[in-house]
């Protein structure tokens, strides 16, 4: 008989997603060397049978759901190329789709070019979040290393517990009893959206980047500094302002941005938990545009603070969702999760830092560094950024067509426009 | 492979035999070697590395041992009492109707409740044979616990319906069908126990229906047995739902307490 793995609660939730975007989350590691493809291969496999749910197909049933271990080949997983047009490939390779009834959840190809190598994952955002990404990642990184440096088996992956209940360990029995009662569902409805074209049976995915420097990143850090803002306030300023000059917003309007918060702060160790989903959804609002893109700066930080003062910070509704995913069959709990559910149409993931040191292998640390969230369906977006040696790189997946991509191109336009504003204040 | 054998070996070496130790570690084995061919059948050769990888997925083998030990000697207990009660139930049965038969050839007395012997011997094993399967359910996942608590309140109206029967034909007294509703409040009662133990979701609810049910049944048993008039005695039906109002503010006050924990952690935390 088939081995069987629990869908866990954020399993079932991105499951959900579908309709709103692919589920697929994306790396891209640039290598000025040419990467052993065997010895990756062995660490690939341990890491799979260290994380069985990463070669298991997810069943649904109707009633119920439940992830099932199946058999496969490294083959399956692995895909090793000589791409004459690289980026090409590495595009095409990175907006593919893995179905969740798919034997195996992950995929990685390795590119060879000119004696260098670009490795691209895939991985479904139902087995991992990007937190859990960056460390499988990292990890692998190491143990490839040290077993093909000084022969010592891969297999420093942890194994455990992937159950969103992880995220009250570190909580004392009242707070986590406080915790596992706030059904409240915090999160409101704006209909604001990224001016995006029609949808259309012929619109593909794809990802635009736009690279801030390292130059304008000190500027960004600089500025922040003076504001009291993060890296990542400032960003999220700068998103909010463009949007309101991308998308023509009333500058009046309040609108809301969804960040990312990784629920692992709420963890004190991750010894014995698995590797899986701990991303939940806060929303920042501002109030209006503001006369200038300082004053966007402080509204912003302004509404972080909210949320951050708070202990319980993207625990709301949590055991709502367990509530209405235990009491009912998976068909009808859907349902009724869509009524109170509504997704973000403007969303952004800060994946953060990816540490050379950590990425390289056998001493070679990668030339670039990347990864995004998921591809998203029309209208919803999101914006990821991740930087690597202090430069940024802001991404958006959509599926859509050339026009997309021109508006999501004129967005980081304006983007970098209204960060040099900010920047440029701060040393003008 | 070779490696297993000596990790077992030596993670064992302190353990204390017992006739189970040979069957926890040849189970170990087997399931190390089925792990070891379906990663080979994955794509890893490096014998090293597969060793390596499957005894990371054993950290704990005393551990292992003791959960295997305790387990195995639960299901060899339960099997003995599975087999005993296969073989004694139909075995006891058959002899009570033969010391039935027995007793009335030569005493000629075939009344008199003599007959209580077969449906008490029914009722026992019944009851027993019912206990075992309790015992398996409540360790299954909780959507079969109602099957169990189906089982419990058997057992108890079995028991009630005996001592109706044993009472109405031995002491031939009139009032005996007020076991029949004592037995009812012992079934709610029994179930409330057993929802509790289980720590079982909207007790709660369970305790609000069945209170005023329980004290119905006392009001029925004690008016019948004339401890109560009926005609004043149906205050103890108001004390059943007076119980439910109890339990509810203590409910309500429970609920308020840790608000108030919560809005004093609130308080806290701006400060």
């Amino acid at each position: 008989m088939a081995r069987k793995l629990n869908a866990e609660l954020w399993d079932k939730m991105h499951y959900l997603f579908r309709d709103f975007n692919d589920r697929m989350v994306h790396v891209e590691l640039r290598y000025d060397f040419e990467i052993d493809v065997e010895a990756l291969k062995t660490v690939l496999i341990c890491y799979f049978e260290k994380a069985p749910v990463l070669h298991s197909k997810f069943v649904d049933n109707k009633l119920s759901t439940h992830w099932e271990v199946c058999p496969y080949h490294i083959n399956d997983v692995l895909t090793v190329a000589y791409p004459d047009d690289l980026d090409a490939a590495i595009e095409e390779f990175l907006t593919q789709y893995i179905p969740p009834e798919s034997t195996i959840q992950m995929k990685v190809a390795v590119f060879f070019k000119d004696g260098k190598s670009t490795v691209c994952i895939v991985e479904n955002h139902m087995c991992m979040d990007g937190g859990d990404l960056k460390y499988f990642v990292n990890t692998l990184c190491e143990d490839y290393t040290r077993f093909v440096t000084e022969g010592k088996s891969p297999i420093s992956l942890r194994s455990g517990s992937r159950s969103y209940e992880e995220v009250y360990s570190g909580f004392s029995a009242t707070e986590k009893n406080m915790a596992k009662n706030l059904y409240k569902n915090i999160n409101q409805k704006d209909d604001h959206k990224f001016p995006l074209t029609s949808d259309s049976i012929a619109d593909k995915s794809f990802i635009a980047r736009r690279k801030i420097d390292e130059d304008r990143f000190m500027k960004i850090k600089a500025a922040g500094k003076k504001h009291g803002a993060t890296i990542n306030d400032v960003l999220v300023a700068a998103y909010f302002y463009s949007l309101y000059e991308l998308a023509g917003y009333n500058v009046y309007d309040k609108v809301a941005i969804s960040c990312a918060i990784d629920l692992r702060r709420h963890m004190k160790s991750f010894e014995n938990s698995g590797i899986t989903n701990h991303t939940a959804w806060m929303q920042c609002f501002i109030p209006e545009r503001g006369k200038d893109i300082f004053q966007t700066l402080d509204y912003v930080v302004a509404s972080v603070e909210k949320f951050k003062n708070d202990r319980f910070m993207g625990l709301y509704g949590l055991p709502l969702l367990k509530f209405g995913y235990s009491i009912l069959p998976q068909a009808a709990s859907e349902e009724v999760i869509k009524i109170g559910y509504s997704n973000p149409l403007l969303a952004m993931s800060n994946i953060g830092i990816l540490q050379a040191q950590k990425l390289s292998l056998c001493g070679h640390e990668p030339l670039d560094a990347f990864m995004s969230g998921a591809v998203k369906y029309k209208p919803f977006v999101l914006l990821s950024a991740t930087s690597y040696k202090n430069v940024v790189t802001l991404s958006m997946c959509v599926r859509g067509n050339d026009q997309d991509r021109k508006i999501v191109n004129d967005f980081f336009d304006l983007m970098e426009k209204n960060l040099a504003v900010l920047t440029d204040g701060v040393n003008g | 492979m070779k490696e297993f054998i000596d990790y077992i070996e030596n993670a064992c070496k302190g353990v204390k035999q017992t006739k189970y130790l040979y069957d926890f570690k040849k189970q170990t084995l087997d399931e190390m070697n089925d792990r070891a061919s379906d990663v080979r059948s994955a794509g890893l050769s490096d014998n090293k590395v597969i060793a390596d990888l499957i005894i990371s997925e054993y950290p704990d083998i005393v551990g292992d041992w003791e959960v295997f030990n305790v387990k195995e000697r639960r299901r060899r207990k339960e099997q003995l009492q599975h087999r005993l009660l296969a073989a004694g139930t139909p075995l006891l049965i058959i002899l009570s109707v033969a010391v039935y038969i027995v007793q009335g050839i030569f005493s000629g007395v075939w009344g008199n409740g003599r007959w209580l012997m077969i449906v008490g011997t029914v009722f026992v094993m019944a009851s027993l044979c019912l206990l075992a399967g309790i015992r398996k359910t409540i360790r299954m996942k909780r959507i079969f616990h109602p099957i169990a608590r189906i089982m419990c309140a058997l057992i108890v109206m079995m028991a009630a319906v005996f001592v109706f029967l044993f009472c109405g034909t031995r002491f031939g007294w009139n009032d005996t069908w007020t076991v029949l509703p004592a037995g009812v409040a012992a079934l709610l009662i029994g179930d409330l126990i057993f929802a509790f133990r289980t720590h079982q979701k909207f007790v709660a609810i369970n305790v609000f229906v069945y209170t005023p049910a329980i004290f119905t049944m006392f009001y029925i048993v004690l008016a019948a047995l004339e401890v109560v008039t009926w005609t004043r005695g149906w205050g103890i039906i108001f004390l059943g739902f007076a119980a439910d109002a109890l339990i509810g503010l203590a409910v309500l006050l429970d609920n308020f307490r840790a608000k108030k924990a919560e809005e004093e952690m609130d308080v806290w935390q701006e400060n």
